[in-house]
């Protein structure tokens, strides 16, 4: 009986070690692979080429603009959505999943069709002399159309997750619903928010397939990170593991920052 | 006491046999990598890649032909990807004709010779691209012997259906707000694009034509098929792509400007074996065919021209 | 004085009571779960509204579906403590009680004294910079109703206060409510289960049942004053 016991035990370390230790190794592996390839020298040489340094910036900027409209129009929108009952919520909530399992191929294909010079929207705005397509404002629509899930599931499960009667005794207490959103709804879904905006930043900078479809391969224009690197390994392979290993270093550096980021406020979830 | 040593061994024991296991799965995991694999063919949003399976080459079917051969091979050929129209054709006419299929990988030259030369296996390589060709016959990639031409396509300008840019002529292209799309200075396309322009501007239009034309150009695609799509789209005004896309495209739906023979460009496409064919006898066949009557009736039918003009 | 005739269709049934509340008097409301007693609590707050009927407040209109008057909960001045007392977790005890106040936009000086006030009052001295996960339930019933107090409330709700207490500090939160409602002479309504906290508060009692007043008359025969 004890005999059966230890080994039943022992058993379940071996298997835990094991499946740890191929995930571990799994994930690990190839991003080693890519440090593999290169030196510094080659690394920081590539670092100056224009190219790199255009796609670099590109990404940057566009991630950064796609996060600042997902965060402004999304936390209202989620907000409301998780607290009011209108009709069609249930299909509102399946729209906001759905780019998340459409291939993003077809999300650019739509995208295209929709906004670009002979698309149903895009032909009236080409009137006008705006044409979105082949622009920086294509990539943007883009990555908000991808990454944009991200933000929206987290910030719906935090806000219905949260205790309605916070927000009544608040607003019985004298403060206006912004106040309230400001001082007590924020700081208490605010580590949350945070990791979906991390989230959706990382999917937005590392988006590939809608931007190439809707916005075009442009270097200084549109062709982002992933773009350059597409174009780069037909070519110019250490280029290519140049900027996959900027793309790396700058996903470990913002899951760093942010994580250092939450602790030091020690919120209460 | 002897019990806790005898536990203490036990646990030591574990924790080895643990490690080793570990160890034994990624060993086993790298030799399945440096051993040959079968063809890996990526997937390329922009290319119209036909195939997918990781097919092993040594798949037998069997097949319903009342023939001698019992046996049907699978080839794989890497295919420049402005023959992904003539391609939907070849397929079948080669089935018929040796009993072997014929899968395609479709993309850009410079795209397929970098997959042969991270290890993929195909039998095949059709190639848009001299550099390309001699660079994968240097490399010991192909079994030079049997790298022959196959075809010949000259460069146009095409314009989407109903002109949204206006562009009457090559000097139009240079006019300021016009939008062209073009090849990656890799894709076979794009190099001959940027020959084609620079001859132009030598012979006819001047270096500013040439400098206000590559403003306009608002998108590199890494394939041919990619810059007939955008022009195709009317999301340009206008492409630089092979005469075969506009000479197989559907009536109406684009239009073009042709470049004077003087300052064009004729790209030979090759066709040849790879060393890494599992079936040098099938490869063969499809060669053969390619190069054939029936072959080239097929690819004249695209609007690819003889290699021989 | 606090005139209530409101009526909503609520589930299972129609929610219709009239009911009036004098200054300076606690109102006990009983019944079962659903019965509607935190929804009647809700509508006067102004966090539910009415389809029917009117709310006045010291003659002041809070609702009214005729008029289409719906002051705003923030608007109302009323003290409303929830069952689980709601303290906002990431804010002290101290923060807690001056919420009302900053959020009326009452200057950092004048907002400490009072709060220091309602602490020392209330005798929470020893947890002022607690966090609400550091508060037994009584403690967090105080806090609540420090923090209600804090913006001199014209109306006080309370639903269930008892409930979470243990038996010392009962007392001290039950005499603490009657001396603020009596000091300050404004309506109380308490909604509680326990039969005992009716007979020892001694007050006028109502039973609420599937929406509807049941026992004892509800409305004062007195004249009402506008």
């Amino acid at each position: 009986m004890a005999t059966h016991f230890r080994i039943s035990k022992s058993l379940a370390l071996v298997v835990a070690v094991t499946s740890i230790g191929l995930v571990v190794a799994y994930l690990a592996l190839p991003i080693i692979a890519l440090f593999f390839h290169t030196n510094p020298e080659q690394f920081i040489s590539s670092l100056t080429e224009p190219k790199v340094i255009d796609a670099i910036v590109l990404s940057l900027i566009t991630s950064t603009i796609a996060m600042g409209v997902i965060v402004l129009v999304g936390t209202p929108a989620a907000y409301f959505h998780s607290r009011m009952d209108y009709p069609g919520k249930s299909i509102v909530d399946i729209l906001i999943d759905l780019p998340l399992v459409l291939p993003p191929a077809v999300a650019g294909l739509a995208l295209l069709l929709l906004y670009g010079r002979m698309g149903l929207i895009g032909q009236y705005l080409h009137i006008f002399g705006i044409d979105i397509g082949f622009t920086i404002i294509a990539v943007i629509m883009a990555q908000i159309f991808v990454a944009s899930p991200f933000y929206l599931r987290q910030a719906k499960a935090l806000f219905r997750q949260l205790d309605p009667s916070y927000e009544q005794t608040a607003r019985s207490l004298g403060a206006s619903p912004l106040f309230v959103f400001a001082t007590i709804v924020l700081p208490l879904t605010f580590e949350g928010l945070l990791s979906g905006l991390v989230m959706t930043f990382a999917r937005a900078l590392g988006e590939f397939g809608a931007t190439i479809m809707v916005a075009g391969n442009l270097p200084g224009v549109t062709q982002t990170m992933p773009l350059a690197i597409y174009g780069a390994m037909q070519g110019d392979f250490n280029t290519a593991i140049t900027i996959s290993i900027l793309l790396v270093l700058i996903s470990f550096g913002i899951m760093a920052i942010i994580s250092i980021l939450t602790k030091r406020r020690g919120l209460i979830a | 006491m002897n019990l806790m040593i005898f536990m203490k061994i036990k646990k030591d024991k574990l924790l080895s046999g643990t490690i080793l296991c570990i160890i034994l799965c990624i060993a086993l995991t790298f030799a399945g990598c440096t051993s040959t694999s079968p063809a890996q063919v990526t997937t390329n949003p922009t290319s119209i890649t036909r195939v997918q399976v990781t097919a092993t080459p040594s798949t037998t079917v069997v097949t319903m032909k009342p023939t001698t051969q019992p046996i049907q091979k699978t080839l794989i050929a890497f295919t420049a990807a402005s023959l992904t129209g003539a391609s939907d054709k070849i397929g079948p006419a080669f089935s018929n004709t040796s009993g072997n299929t014929v899968k395609f990988n479709l993309d850009g030259t410079q795209v397929l010779k970098q997959q042969v030369e991270q290890g993929a296996n195909a039998d095949v390589f059709i190639s848009a691209s001299n550099t390309y060709t001699n660079g994968l016959k240097n490399e010991g990639y192909l079994i030079n012997s049997t790298v022959k031409n196959l075809t010949s396509n000259y460069i146009i300008v095409i314009i989407p259906a109903g002109n949204p840019g206006n562009i009457k002529s090559l000097a139009d292209l240079a006019t300021p707000g016009k939008r062209i799309a073009m090849g990656t200075p890799e894709v076979p396309v794009g190099v001959n694009t940027r020959q084609v322009i620079n001859k132009l501007a030598n012979s006819t239009y001047n270096t500013t034509w040439k400098e206000d034309l590559n403003k306009n150009v608002k998108t590199f695609e890494t394939t041919e098929p990619g810059v007939v799509t955008k022009v195709a789209l009317g999301e340009v005004d206008a492409g630089f792509v092979y005469e075969s896309s506009y000479k197989a495209a559907k009536n109406g739906t684009l239009s073009a400007i042709n470049i004077p023979i003087n300052d064009n460009v004729l790209q030979i496409y090759t066709i040849g074996i790879l060393n890494s064919t599992v079936d040098k006898v099938a490869a063969q066949q499809l060669e053969d065919f390619m190069l054939s009557s029936a072959g080239q009736k097929i690819l004249s039918d695209f609007g690819f021209r003889p290699y021989g003009s | 004085m606090l005139d209530i005739s409101v009526s909503r269709q609520l589930r299972d049934f129609e929610l219709s009571v009239d009911l009036t509340v004098k200054a300076g008097e606690n109102l006990i409301l009983t019944g079962n779960n659903g019965a509607g007693k935190s929804t009647l609590l809700n509508m006067v707050a102004g966090l539910m509204t009415p389809e029917q009927g009117h709310i006045v407040l010291n003659g002041t209109t809070l609702f009214d579906s005729g008029k289409r008057i719906d002051v705003p909960p923030e608007e109302r001045r009323i003290g409303y403590i929830f069952q689980n007392a709601a303290i906002f977790p990431h804010l002290t005890v101290t923060e807690n009680i001056a919420y009302g106040l900053r959020a009326m936009g009452m200057g950092k000086p004048l907002r400490e004294k009072k709060v220091t006030g309602l602490i020392k009052q209330l005798n929470l001295d020893q947890l002022k910079d607690y966090k609400a996960d550091q508060l037994s339930g009584g403690q967090k019933q105080l806090v609540a109703l420090g923090r209600a107090i804090a913006i001199d409330p014209v109306l006080l709700l309370l639903d269930e206060p008892f409930r979470a207490l243990d038996s010392t500090m009962y007392p001290i939160v039950k005499e603490y409510i009657q001396d603020v409602v009596r000091s300050r002479d404004i309506p109380c309504i308490l909604v509680t289960h326990h039969i005992s906290d009716q007979e020892s508060l001694d007050r006028r009692t109502c039973r609420i049942h599937e929406g509807k007043i049941k026992d004892p008359v509800p409305l004062y025969q007195e004249a009402v004053q506008s």
